[in-house]
């Protein structure tokens, strides 16, 4: 199964549907969904990464801090994500956790940002996974 | 869904099931038409179902679905069994309305208008992840966050009286920002004094028509013509961050409010989380009022650069249209503190009530109803009929009508200023995309809000204005 994302209908927000043959990729997909809201990421270089882990009672949490993170790197970081990977997904005492990987560059002058996403909702949110595929589907707040 | 109409302009769901109110809205049959297309009412339904509710769960006449609460959403609730939830108070906190009202006439100003946006476009940091143009230390930024506009003002941004024309005078009492974690804290550093960007607008504004000139006059609004400024935005990332934050923790808190919906995650008011959340939303609301106060210095000094002067360039009023509040309301009767959530509304007081200020409290307090890009805006004035109906609210704008991605699909960002230009509109923008995003036609009428609100008798129409010079982020 190849791996993507696709938009759906909502009034005042945005939502989407990304898929992949693993959960991991599938959250990849989510962070391309939401990163095309903000910025062309096919302009932008990638000279730094940042590496960050979470853990929460569920994969709807991993999810929503794994995007989050993408808003607080540019507002309090001025760092402008170009890709977002998912390094290692896990579980210790039934508490899922995520390492996660964010390269991209700083905000100059010359770059465009076209979108402002406010926040990642549960609004919505599901995540499906089966042995052969996983769908997530995020609100996220405009 | 057995909707019933029980006025000319309301509409009743009774309570049934787990609803411990009924739903009431205020609404048109148009309006209607519209709100039957997403989620509103189910929303607006689950909210009758939260412990501690009051008469009914409201929704005005601009109201669409949200996050949890719809868009539109009064709520208020009892102080020993009612529940704070940051989904009724909305992620852009205090997300409000100022007006400045000005002795200029639309001639005086055209001349001038395109070196005033200009001058604006710099001093007004605008657009998504736009720094300010100070940055305070992370110390300063909780003082912002307890002492609101009166830390602006204290700071050289703007005049004294200015705060005696903000809702809670700029200072929301309660905040406290030993509970803001450190990433908000971080996101708001940076964007003190920036207007963001979305739905975010400055516009010099004239006045087209006045309705009440007797409110008008008590409210600086003279003449057809006057110029005015308005200006909209909020809490920026510091405001969204404790949303997301308090979602965070009622989340991971051991639940035992039953819930119809995961959106409506709330907290007991008396309960640890609760007063921490109402505490950080405060301190949310506060940074917001600094934000609008630092931004009408700018305004007024790029005005004195251009016109020689900021004389007269008086605050009109300063609303916040996403917040928690408490405050008193007659039930059955009897005298009653409630916690009153409002989200995509605005507060309506009429003559009388001590939060209105005392310049206004014979008649009531202004409402701000900002338009759609390009489109007019109206001010209204509050009522008592409202604290009646409506625990004191009306509407807050024209609400969506389709999704961002739809209207970037339909219009085109070039085409909107065209047309924009040709009604003698000039326009500043920080991207094409966000032009075609935002355009009238992506937007509920906001007439038709504004009507039934003066109908209800939840506002009275004031004045209408109409946009000369927009600046969107």
């Amino acid at each position: 199964m190849e791996r993507g994302y696709e938009f759906l209908k909502h009034t005042a927000d945005a939502k989407f549907r990304a898929w992949g043959p693993t959960l991991e990729e599938a959250f990849e997909e989510a962070a391309s969904a939401m990163l095309s809201l903000m910025w062309d990421v096919r302009i932008l270089s990638r000279t730094r990464t940042v590496e960050k882990e979470f853990e929460g009672k569920d994969h709807h949490q991993l999810l929503l801090q794994f995007l989050e993170e993408i808003l607080y790197l540019l507002d309090a970081r001025s760092f402008l994500v170009v890709q977002a990977q998912v390094v290692e997904m896990g579980e210790t005492k039934g508490r899922p956790w995520l390492r996660s990987r964010y390269s991209g560059m700083m905000k100059n002058d010359e770059t465009v940002v076209h979108g402002e996403v406010k926040a990642v909702t549960y609004s919505e949110m599901d995540i499906h996974l089966d042995d052969a595929k996983a769908v997530v589907q995020v609100v996220v707040d405009l | 869904m057995e909707l019933k109409r029980i006025s000319d302009t309301a509409w009743e769901i009774p309570a049934q099931g787990e609803m411990k109110v009924p739903v009431v809205l205020f609404s048109s049959p148009s309006l209607l038409d519209t709100i039957r297309q997403d989620k509103t009412l189910t929303q607006a339904r689950n909210v009758a179902c939260l412990p501690g509710i009051i008469r009914a769960s409201y929704v005005m006449p601009d109201g669409h679905q949200g996050y949890g609460f719809p868009i539109g959403g009064v709520a208020a609730f009892d102080r020993k069994e009612g529940i704070l939830s940051p989904g009724g108070v909305g992620y852009d906190i205090n997300c409000g309305v100022r007006l400045l009202r000005t002795d200029w006439k639309a001639k005086d100003i055209l001349p001038h208008l395109d070196s005033l946006l200009t001058g604006i476009f710099q001093e007004v940091p605008a657009g998504v992840g736009k720094s300010g143009l100070t940055r305070v230390k992370a110390g300063v930024l909780k003082d912002v966050c307890v002492r609101g506009a009166e830390w602006a003002v204290e700071n050289g941004y703007g005049w004294e009286e200015d705060l005696l024309k903000t809702e809670e005078d700029g200072r929301m009492p309660g905040a406290d920002s030993a509970f803001l974690t450190q990433r908000s804290i971080e996101r708001g550093i940076p964007q003190l004094g920036t207007l963001g960007a979305g739905n975010h607008f400055l516009e010099i504004q004239k006045v087209v028509r006045i309705y009440d000139s007797a409110a008008a006059s008590v409210f600086g609004i003279r003449e057809v013509d006057q110029v005015v400024v308005m200006i909209h935005c909020g809490s920026r990332g510091l405001g969204h961050q404790v949303a997301s934050d308090y979602i965070r923790q009622m989340e991971n808190a051991k639940q035992s409010i039953p819930l119809p919906d995961r959106e409506l995650i709330c907290a007991p008011i008396h309960s640890e989380l609760g007063r921490r959340y109402f505490k950080s939303m405060a301190a949310a609301v506060n940074f917001a009022f600094a934000n609008r106060q630092m931004i009408t210095h700018r305004v007024r000094t790029v005005f004195e650069k251009n016109m020689g002067t900021s004389d007269g360039m008086n605050l009109v009023y300063d609303v916040c249209h996403n917040v928690a509040k408490f405050e008193t309301h007659e039930i059955d009767g009897e005298s009653r503190s409630l916690c009153v959530h409002r989200k995509g509304a605005t507060r309506s007081f009429g003559p009388g009530r001590d939060e209105v200020p005392e310049a206004y409290r014979s008649i009531g307090q202004p409402v701000l109803i900002p338009g759609s890009m390009g489109t007019a805006s109206y001010i209204l004035v509050g009522t008592e009929k409202a604290e009646s109906l409506s625990f004191g609210s009306t509407a807050h704008g024209a609400g969506r009508l389709m999704s961002r991605h739809e209207a970037a699909r339909r219009f085109r960002g070039e085409e909107v200023k065209k047309e924009m230009e040709a009604r003698g509109i000039s326009l500043r923008f920080t991207g094409w995309k966000g032009v075609a995003e935002e355009a009238a036609g992506a937007y509920k009428d906001v007439e038709e809000v504004v009507d039934v609100s003066h109908r209800a008798g939840l506002g009275r129409l004031v004045a209408r204005v109409e946009p000369i010079g927009v600046m969107k982020g």
